[in-house]
């Protein structure tokens, strides 16, 4: 049985390398489906007062620990200037999609429904917000160990 | 940009070391002298002037902008 402190173990030691991390973490990213429960704000109204922000989107932002796996695989990695190159490149990368996600589902939803309600458009947008957060720390862990790995 | 070619393979057989040792004289990792020596990554200028140290060849003799 793995303990948590295992599982995490970042190298004080050695700040040279990378931290060391089991890949099993990334089965954290399931906590990704509490945000789901966002939409329990609109099955009950007495929720919805309790929670007038629909805040319990923000949740789909824990899909990002699916990250943990491809860190895990890239534990104790000597950061040299080609991983921290590729590092950049990848963070570059994946802040610019999480940023049009965010820019296309608000200029979508604003466009093409203009009856909406705030409730609605809130949840919308945090949700995008969620989402695109927690892409953009998924991605910046994938295209490094894409980018580690290419030929 | 020109083409851009790596002799730090023949330098580096010449000393007789292998790419994990030198990587650790110029402190990085043996993947990033395998791409190196493949022509697949520019390294900065700090790396090239280590590495032309390590096997004690001038620079321009190692990485060649054609």
């Amino acid at each position: 049985m793995l303990s948590f402190t295992s599982l995490l173990h970042k190298d004080k030691t050695n700040p040279a390398y990378t931290r060391t991390i089991h890949p099993k973490l990334g089965l954290l990213g399931l906590l990704g489906f509490l945000g789901l429960l966002g939409f329990l704000g609109f099955a009950t109204f007495p929720l919805k007062e309790v929670f007038p922000v629909p805040f319990l989107f923000f949740f789909f932002g824990f899909f990002g620990f699916f990250g943990f796996y491809y860190e895990g695989k890239l534990s104790h990695t000597l950061q040299d200037e080609r991983f921290c190159s590729n590092a950049y490149r990848a963070e570059a990368i994946a802040n610019k999609t999480a940023l049009l996600l965010i820019l296309g589902v608000a200029l979508f939803m604003f466009s093409l429904f203009h009856n909406i309600s705030a409730y609605v458009a809130l949840s919308v947008l945090i949700a995008a917000i969620g989402l695109a957060f927690g892409l953009s720390v998924f991605l910046q862990q994938y295209l490094l160990f894409r980018f580690e790995n290419e030929e | 940009m020109g083409e851009f070619t790596c002799n730090l393979k023949k330098y580096r057989l010449l000393k007789d070391i292998t790419q994990e040792q030198l990587g650790e004289m110029v402190g990085v990792r043996r993947e990033t002298i395998m791409r190196l020596e493949a022509g697949k990554y520019n390294p900065s200028l700090k790396l090239a002037v280590d590495i032309s140290r390590a096997v004690a060849v001038p620079i321009e003799d190692i990485f060649v902008f054609e």
